[in-house]
This record gives structure tokens, C-alpha cells and sequence, in this order.
């Protein structure tokens, strides 16, 4: 499988009144076509942060300040963090889509979700939303049903497709007899957002279109967030813990409906979370991050069954099982505002050698498509 | 020994306290306009302390009141002897402005503090209890909302009465007099008390619904530990930023009073009064429409520098201790 | 062993109000007629997905909200359990009974008397950031119960305090800090701390360790398991999250639309689920073994809101197995033998 995206040496840091906090610290992750990538780690492992990296939406006082992220267009390979505003907002909800942790959040409580999902829509799909139109109003002039105002209807969405920005388009979007044209492609537009509803296993979309996100419950204020972020058929889908504030039942039929989707749709996926188990249904790599560096990446199988680094092992061993005794792993999460020196984990880890306090690992592939950032390693290369 | 231990004891209790503040003065000082603010308050505050010093009160007399060198009518400009110059029937203007720093300080804090304890009062109650209590007060509130200020004020004014009786048993008879900028004072309390009632409340409304108000009823709280201890201490933050702003806009009402005729006794140290005495003097001769310039500028920039300083000081506040932007 | 709590028929209704006049148009009812058992020194686990009631039921149990309906016997010897038992049933309105429950009913306690049965049942909250006081230090608000409850003060609260706090797992130095200098799972020990520094026989876990990190609950269920040997006490141990309660609890309810539909004890139940609720909630839980091919029961539709519960069986426009009777009569909770109750109609 070819590569999509590739994070290489990403750091990020964020100036604070307290100090700096060095969120990412050389991150490196690869994400193939058509695979779904876990990311895994716990609260202020910088997950969310790399996610964010990605769009070029780190929030003030983050500063990304070394690094490449690469995309392949084509038959060319770009560095996201080296191109300009206008190219990223085209790639943003295009090419690449992300979907957040609390829905109802993420969704303007004064729109409803056709408004939403629309917004989106014209963003991105407007030349094929005129097409559509310009077929409908020359079928209509072949039937012999064409209004009076057919012609020129058909001129405004011709003018729509080539021009978008041109003047005539804005007198005309204020003259009420002249902005009729608007209409066709209302209905046009609330057609298709029915249809991608009905996509999303939401029950009679025809009532939800019209509804407020606070009028929705949690599960299907998800899934309007999931149609809005597919609603251009991107190439990666990054979704922030879509599930971790759903019940158990609505987490088990989005994560259902996410593999469908990718099976129709055939995008990648980054799906961050903190749930093994949820990464064990769903993905089929996993990489795992800790306090802002990844530290090993393998295939799904492959980590539960054999898992190197020792915080995978630890964090695997404190899944909580019936009738065993529940195992932590001592210490807690350092603060990335003076981080320990050489390995972040050297202070928690049960195998610490004399290097690990001195030295950063680097990234090495110890087995096929296994890759570990541990010095337990650099020794015995296999 | 146990002193010794107490002592550091108290050092360490006082210490996350501490930080809290260092971390305020911290921000106070990135931002350049808390910091005129706090300038021009320091002045003032300093002015108002050595008041006796810069402008020594006559033996024998009230300090308050401004000493007149004659009875003539007409201001004169300034000169060595008045720094300022002197206004409607004499009245030394620096006199009149360095003391009357005292006066403003002392209107600014008193109606504000007044008005808070009041609003507070009710404001708790109403928030706090909900329900028919609320509506009741928050009715009441809006009436005396919907008059408009000042006018309201002087009705105030002219309803309190010179003289009240406050014991009266036999033949004790215990009496006072209310002076005139008492009886402004109180008027403006009785005027501002519903704004800090709104306020209070609706951030009580706000706080009640927290998990550790319901947490300290679990733990066995009365109404009133609650109230006192947890609800109040964590609203009080929007007030303080309101007071401060407040205390401005109070000395500005105070003086707008004053101006229309009901303010301090003649011959009081007060900014506003010193207006008031200007009123015949704003336009003066024909050919020299500026003449009587001293009388009513210098009071005015006293009194507008005060207000900014308190207006600098409040916004500075509500930008440090708003809890949303704090932490940046 | 002794039944520390006994509901019967406990009810909490919330009334919507509307209209200008601001008059009762509809009624949730949070929690219908639930009536369990809490036995001494156990955990009791409560599952259930958000709107099912749990943290209600959890809350009312231990009055911080007044229940509508039914009974709390707190404490009360087995003798006399069964002899209410018998009244309720036969005579309710018998004087006998009404002397009972002056004396262990906690649902109509008042005043004092109900400030002092306080200390015998606390409440874990399931966020740290917001359960805990954040204008005061931790001395403080761990303290506050002993001042409020008239233990002990000054010099001798604060020797209490410290040594909960250790017990807890944090140092004597952090009683003068406040919440916000903390990590999650820190804040969590205080708010348990605070629970516990009063020495109650009861304590209600509302998802204590939903908001905490993955690797810091395993920490936490130890410091329960541990704290609950050292002081003999009783949890309800409330959480969405079953594979927790299954690692955790001694028996376990599972409630529905503010109904309890089947409760066992643990092995029974995650073995041997009868309720198709329960079989549908324990099949939805993720399990971190990508080789396991599990037979998924995916419910259609979302959990209906608590206003207006459809008739009969609560669960049967969303259950696989629905018959006729179910969508007439409402079942109730059957022994089916080896302490298993379930409330279907297929039973």
C-alpha cells in the first residue's frame, strides 16, 4: 500500500506564562491508503495535537517549530507545513476531514443541520452542485416543462460554475425576482443532504434535516458531525475520540458505521482514542504515543500479541481484568514543561538502562513493520 | 520551639495565596493601561493621605471646609498665594481640590460599599432561594431599576430629613444632624444597590448548580455555611471588577448632583462643589470668553483623571481575573 | 451478612413545567419503583447507559434529592426488614410500620436528624475539577466535614486530615495547595478523601474514574478495593463502564429507563446474561483481543426519553425478542434461583 501522509520529526511547542510546554517532541508516524491508524495514549500525550498538526490548526500559543508533514498529491509528495492559507483551506474538509470528541460542541447551536451540512457542501462541491442543476433545467427544457425564467436560470448557474465571484452574481443575489436560480439549487442541496443522512443510518432524515444540534441526542449529533466530515469524500479522516462520551450501545453502531463508510467511501483513517479495545475492533495499525513522541507503531495483531515497548506493555497490562489484580504502572505523567531528559519513560520504566536518562532514542524498524523507539533495542537489531 | 513551627506554618499555609497574587501583580504588570491605572490611584491616594501637609487647615477649624480669604465675588486667577486661584466668593481651589480628594475617595467607597452590602444581601437571598422569594425581589429591583438615576436620586435627597430622632425615651433625646453630602450619600446607595443585585445573582444562579455546592450539602453543610462559604467566595469575582468600575462612576454621579444644586454643604471640599461654584463663571466676559478658566477646568481634570484611573483599574481587573483568559 | 440498605419501591419524579403559569405538563420519571438490597461490606455495582437513571437512583439513595415514593431502610436488623416486609404487603397503613420507619426510613428524615445520619453515607463525584471547592485549599475542604459534622477541629481536625490524606496516597505538604495544582487522578484521592475522613459505612461511587486517565484507574479501583478492607465499607459502585464493574463489584444491577431489569452476582451475570438489554450491553463492550469474533446483537435506535416511557415492558420497541404481552404488561422481577432476578417476560 502506497503512503498518504507522513509525519516526520513534528515539534511542537507551546509558550505559556508557566514556561514552555513541549508538546510534540520528533514525532514520526506514516499512514498507508485505505488503512485505519490507531493512535493511542493517554490525556496530554499530544494525540489531539498531532491531529491538529495535520490541518495546520495548532491553537495560539502553539508554535510548530520543526519538522515535515507530507501528502501525496498525485504523483507529488507536499509538505503541508510549508504551504499557504488559501491551498490548506482548500485541503481542509476536502482531502482531509476531522471529526471531535463532543459533537454538540462542534456544531453551531444557531444553524440547523441542513445549514450545516450545506455550509460544507457549497464549500467544496459547487461545481458539481451547478452541473446537477444545469442537467435538471435541460431536462426540463427537453420535457417541455421549463419555466419562463428557464434561459436565464440556466445562464446564472453557468455564470455560478465558471465564476463563482463575479459581480453580476452578487447584484443579482440581491434583487428578489433575479436570486429565483437560488431555489433550484436549495432544493437540489437538501436533496443531497437527505441522501447523505440516510447514509448515516440516521431514521427519517427528512425530520432530522431541519432540526437544532441541541435537539438531538448524542448519537445522532455524531453522526450529522461524521456526514458533515464525509460529505466531500476526503482521502484521510481524522476523528478525534468520536466515541468516548457515547454510550456503550451508540459507540458499537457509529464504530459500525464507520467501518461501512470506509468500505463505501475507501478513505484512511486516524482514529485517535485511549480504549484498547476499541482500537482491537476498528483498526489495523496501532501507534502508540507517550508524552508527545510515539514510541512504537506495529499492525493490530502484532501489538497485542507481542508488544515491545515497555509503556505499550504496561498500558496493556492495566487494562482491568475480572478476578486478577489490577496492575498500574508506577509513577504519573511527567509535565512537558520540563521533561525528563533522554527518553520521556526512562523515570517510570520498569527496564531503564543508564542511556535511557541521557540519550533520545530514535525510531527503528526491530521487525517487519514493527517499529520501536526504545534503547532495549538499538542493541540487537533483528 | 512552637513558635518558631507556627510561624512556618502560617508562612506555608499563606503561600498558594501568595502565588495567586504574584501571578496578579504579574499580569497587572504586562498590561501598560492597568499600570497608568494603578498610577494615577497611587497619586491620588497619596494626595488624599498628606492632605494636612499640602494644604495645612486653618486652627480651629473644620478641615473640610475651604477657608475664604474674603467675601469677594468674583474669582481671581491663580497667583503665588493660591496656587490654583480662588473661586466664587473665595474659596481657595487647591484647598478645595486637595482636599476634596478625601471627600471623593470617601463618597466613591461608601455608596459602593453600601450598595454591594444591600445588593449582596438581596441578591444571595434571591439567587440562593429561588422561587417566589426570587420573583418577589427581582420585581422589586426592577421597579427601583426603571426610574431614571439621578432624578430618582434627588427625590431621595429631598425625602431625608435634617434632623432624625434616633433614641428618644423620656427625657433622653438623642438627635443628629444628616449633613447635605450624607444625605447625597445615602440617596445614591438607595439609587445603585439593584445593579450589584442582578449581578450577584445571576452569578449565584450560575455557581448553585456546581458539583461541589451539592457536594458540601452532601458532606452536611447548612444553608448558610454553603452560602457563606462556598457560593459567595466563588461569585464574588464579577463584583469586584463592577465595584471598582463603579467607584468612578459614583464620584462622576456625585458631582453631576452637585452641579444641579443638591450635593455638600457651601464651602465644602468637594470636587462636584467646586463645579457647582463654577457655574456663574463658565462663560465670562465677552472679549474674553476663557476668563474664569481655573474654576471649572481644574476640578474637571481632578475629577476625570479619578474616573479614568478607577475605569483602567476595573477593566485591568476584569481582564486578570477573568478566568478564561487568566491562564494564557 | 447483614443488608446495610433495603429500598422498596423508591421512586424520584421530576416535573416539567411549562406554560405561562408555569404548571406541571409532564413528569420524568428518573427512577420507578426500584427496590434493592445493599448487603454490608459489599460492592454493588450499578451499569446502565446516561439517561437510565443510575446516578439518580445513586443520589437519592443517600438523600440529596427526596425521593417521590418508597422507602430507605438504612441499617436497620434483619428481624425487623422482615417484618416491614410482611406490613407492606398486608398493611400498609399499620402503626407498627409507620414507627419503623420513624425510626430507619431514611426517605422522610428532616433536619437534623437527617444532618446526622449525613456522616454514616458520603458520595465520590464523578468529576474532580468540579466537585471540588476550587477558591479552597485542600486542608480546607477535606477538613469541612469533620467542622460541619462536629468531630473534631482545629489541631486535631488537622491530624485527621493528614492521615486520610496519606491513606489516600498524597503528602502532607500538598494540604496547602489548591484543586487546580493537581492531576486528575490526584483531585479524584482528595474528593475520596473528603468522602471518607469522616469515617461513613456507606459510600456511592458515582463513576469515579470515568474523567481519569486509563493507566491512573487501575491506581484508583486499588485504593477502593484497598480503603474497603481497611474501614469495612459498603459501595455502590455506579458506572457505565462494564468491564470495570465486572473487575470490581460482588453483584451487579443493570437499569433501564430508570427500571432495574436484572441484577445477579457478577460471574452469573457476565456469564449468563437473560435480559436482552443486558445480553445486547455486555456484547457492546470493546474487548482488547483483536482476534476474538464476537456475535454482535446491534440495538436499532437510541435509548426514549424518560418523559414519556412506552407502555409495558420499557424495553420493547428496541428488543429483538419482543412479544405480545410485552407491549401490554409491564414484568417484574422474578428470582430465577441463585440470587439471579431478571424482569422480562420471557422468564
Amino acid at each position: 500500500m502506497k503512503d498518504l501522509l507522513e509525519i516526520e520529526d513534528l515539534v511542537l511547542k507551546f509558550y505559556t506564562y508557566e514556561g514552555v510546554v513541549e508538546a510534540l517532541d520528533e514525532v514520526n508516524l506514516t499512514l498507508k491508503e485505505g488503512e485505519t491508524l490507531g493512535l493511542v495514549g493517554e490525556t496530554g500525550c499530544g494525540k489531539s495535537m498531532t491531529a491538529l498538526s495535520i490541518l495546520v490548526l495548532v491553537p495560539s500559543p502553539g508554535k510548530i517549530e520543526g519538522g515535515h508533514i507530507f501528502i501525496e498529491q498525485g504523483e507529488k509528495r507536499l509538505d503541508l507545513l510549508g504551504q499557504k492559507e488559501p491551498f490548506l483551506r482548500k485541503i481542509r474538509g476536502d482531502e482531509i476531514s476531522m471529526i471531535f470528541q463532543e459533537p454538540r460542541v462542534y456544531l453551531n447551536p444557531v444553524y440547523t443541520v441542513l445549514d450545516q451540512i450545506s455550509e460544507v457542501y457549497m464549500q467544496h462541491r459547487l461545481k458539481e452542485l451547478c452541473q446537477m442543476a444545469i442537467k435538471e433545467i435541460d431536462n426540463e427544457i427537453e420535457s417541455g416543462k421549463a419555466g419562463s425564467l428557464a434561459e436565464f436560470e440556466k445562464s446564472m448557474c453557468r455564470e455560478l460554475l465558471e465564476n463563482p465571484t463575479s459581480p453580476m452574481l452578487e447584484i443579482a443575489a440581491r434583487i428578489p425576482i433575479l436570486n429565483r436560480y437560488k431555489r433550484r439549487l436549495k432544493r437540489i442541496l437538501r436533496k443531497e443532504v437527505v441522501e447523505i443522512l440516510k447514509n448515516m443510518e440516521i431514521a427519517d432524515p427528512e425530520r432530522v434535516v431541519d432540526m437544532y444540534p441541541h435537539e438531538l441526542s448524542g448519537g445522532m449529533a455524531q453522526r450529522v458531525i461524521v456526514a458533515m466530515a464525509l460529505a466531500c469524500n476526503p482521502r484521510l479522516l481524522i476523528a478525534d475520540e468520536p466515541t468516548t462520551n457515547l454510550d456503550v450501545t451508540v459507540q458499537l453502531q457509529i464504530l459500525n458505521l464507520i467501518r461501512t463508510l470506509k468500505k463505501k467511501y475507501g478513505s484512511s483513517i486516524l482514529y485517535i482514542t485511549h480504549d484498547m479495545g476499541v482500537v482491537a475492533e476498528l483498526c489495523q495499525r496501532v501507534a502508540v504515543m507517550y508524552a508527545g513522541s510515539v514510541c512504537e507503531i506495529a499492525g493490530v495483531m502484532e501489538i497485542f500479541k507481542d508488544p515491545l515497548h515497555p509503556y505499550t506493555k504496561g498500558l496493556l497490562e492495566s487494562i482491568p481484568q475480572p478476578g486478577k489484580e489490577f496492575k498500574s504502572i508506577e509513577g504519573t505523567v511527567p509535565s512537558l514543561i520540563n521533561p525528563p531528559t533522554g527518553c520521556r519513560f526512562h523515570d517510570r520504566c520498569p527496564y531503564a538502562l543508564e542511556v535511557c536518562a541521557k540519550t533520545k532514542p530514535k525510531m527503528i524498524e526491530v521487525k517487519k513493520d514493527h517499529f520501536i523507539k526504545c534503547h532495549l533495542f538499538t542493541g540487537d537489531q533483528e | 520551639m512552637e513558635a518558631s513551627s507556627r510561624w512556618q506554618q502560617f508562612k506555608v499555609s499563606v503561600q498558594p495565596t501568595l502565588k495567586e497574587l504574584k501571578f496578579t501583580l504579574n499580569r497587572i504588570k504586562q498590561s501598560s493601561i492597568s499600570v497608568i491605572g494603578l498610577a494615577i490611584l497611587v497619586f491620588y491616594i497619596a494626595m488624599a493621605l498628606l492632605a494636612p501637609v499640602l494644604a495645612p487647615p486653618l486652627p480651629r477649624a473644620d478641615p473640610y471646609m475651604m477657608p475664604q480669604e474674603s467675601l469677594i465675588f468674583m474669582p481671581r486667577p491663580p497667583s503665588p498665594n493660591h496656587i490654583f486661584g480662588t473661586t466664587e466668593n473665595q474659596f481657595d481651589l487647591w484647598y478645595g481640590c486637595v482636599w476634596g480628594t478625601r471627600t471623593a475617595f470617601r463618597i466613591g467607597f461608601m455608596v459602593v460599599v453600601g450598595g454591594l452590602a444591600i445588593g449582596l444581601l438581596i441578591g444571595c437571598v434571591a439567587g440562593y432561594y429561588g422561587g417566589i422569594i426570587d420573583e418577589l425581589m427581582m420585581r422589586f429591583t426592577d421597579i427601583i431599576f426603571a426610574f431614571p438615576g439621578l432624578v430618582l436620586a434627588m427625590a431621595f435627597y429631598m425625602a431625608i430629613p435634617d434632623r432624625i430622632t434616633i433614641f428618644q425615651w423620656g427625657d433622653i433625646n438623642w438627635t443628629t444632624n444628616i449633613m447635605s453630602l450624607d444625605k447625597v450619600l445615602i440617596a445614591l446607595v438607595l439609587v445603585s444597590w439593584p445593579s450589584y443585585t442582578r449581578v450577584i445573582r445571576g452569578e449565584i444562579l450560575r455557581v448553585k448548580t456546581e458539583d461541589y455546592i451539592e457536594a458540601a450539602k452532601a458532606v452536611g453543610c447548612s444553608d448558610f455555611r454553603v452560602l457563606m462559604k462556598h457560593v459567595i467566595p466563588n461569585s464574588i469575582y464579577p463584583i469586584v471588577i463592577m465595584a471598582s468600575l463603579d467607584i468612578g462612576a459614583i464620584v462622576l454621579s456625585a458631582a453631576a448632583l452637585s452641579f444641579l444644586g443638591i450635593g455638600a454643604q457651601k464651602g465644602y471640599s468637594d470636587w462636584g462643589q467646586l463645579i457647582a461654584l463654577s457655574r456663574n463663571w463658565i462663560y465670562g466676559d465677552i472679549n474674553n470668553p476663557l476668563a474664569y478658566w481655573h474654576v471649572f477646568l481644574i476640578p474637571g481634570i481632578f475629577i476625570f483623571t479619578f474616573v479614568l484611573g478607577w475605569n483602567l483599574l476595573g477593566d485591568a481587573f476584569r481582564d486578570i481575573l477573568d478566568p478564561t483568559i487568566r491562564r494564557r | 451478612m447483614n443488608t446495610l440498605i433495603k429500598t422498596h419501591g423508591l421512586k424520584k419524579y421530576y416535573a416539567v413545567t411549562g406554560g405561562v403559569l408555569k404548571r406541571k405538563i409532564a413528569e420524568v420519571k428518573a427512577v420507578d419503583d426500584v427496590s434493592i438490597e445493599i448487603k454490608k461490606g459489599e460492592c454493588f455495582g450499578l451499569v446502565g447507559e446516561s439517561g437510565c437513571g443510575k446516578t439518580t437512583l445513586g443520589k437519592t439513595i443517600i438523600r440529596l434529592l427526596k425521593p417521590n415514593g418508597g422507602s430507605i431502610f438504612f441499617d436497620a436488623p434483619s428481624e425487623l426488614l422482615e417484618e416491614v416486609e410482611k406490613l407492606e404487603n398486608n398493611d400498609p397503613d399499620s402503626k407498627r410500620l409507620k414507627e419503623l420507619r420513624k425510626q430507619y426510613d431514611l426517605s422522610i428524615f428532616r433536619g437534623s436528624k437527617l444532618r446526622h445520619m449525613r456522616r454514616k453515607m458520603q458520595i465520590v463525584y464523578q468529576d474532580p475539577t468540579t466537585s471540588l471547592d476550587p477558591r479552597m485549599l485542600v486542608k480546607d475542604t477535606v477538613g469541612e466535614p469533620l467542622i460541619v459534622q462536629k468531630i473534631a477541629k482545629g489541631a486535631e481536625a488537622r491530624k485527621r486530615v493528614v492521615e486520610m490524606l496519606k491513606k489516600v496516597g498524597l503528602t502532607e505538604k500538598q494540604v496547602y495547595r489548591f484543586p487546580h495544582e493537581f492531576s486528575g487522578g490526584q483531585r479524584q484521592r482528595i474528593a475520596v478523601a473528603r468522602a471518607l475522613v469522616v469515617h461513613p459505612e456507606f459510600v456511592v461511587l458515582d463513576e469515579p474514574t470515568s474523567s481519569v486517565d486509563v493507566s491512573v484507574r487501575a491506581q484508583l479501583l486499588n485504593l477502593f478495593k484497598e480503603l474497603q478492607k481497611d474501614l469495612g465499607l459498603t459501595y455502590l459502585f455506579i458506572s457505565h463502564d462494564l468491564s470495570i464493574v465486572e473487575c470490581i463489584s460482588d453483584r451487579v444491577a443493570v437499569m433501564y429507563l430508570g427500571k432495574i431489569v436484572e441484577f445477579a452476582r457478577t460471574e452469573e451475570l457476565y456469564k449468563n446474561p437473560l435480559h436482552p438489554y443486558a445480553i445486547a450491553l455486555l456484547a457492546a463492550i470493546p474487548v482488547p483481543d483483536p482476534t476474538l469474533k464476537r456475535e454482535r446483537v446491534i440495538l436499532t435506535g437510541e435509548v426514549p426519553s424518560p418523559i414519556n416511557p412506552p407502555l409495558g415492558c420499557r424495553f420493547h420497541p428496541r428488543c429483538p425478542k419482543v412479544m405480545e404481552t410485552c407491549r401490554r404488561e409491564e414484568p417484574r422481577l422474578r428470582d430465577l434461583g441463585n440470587g439471579h432476578f431478571v424482569a422480562c417476560h420471557l422468564f
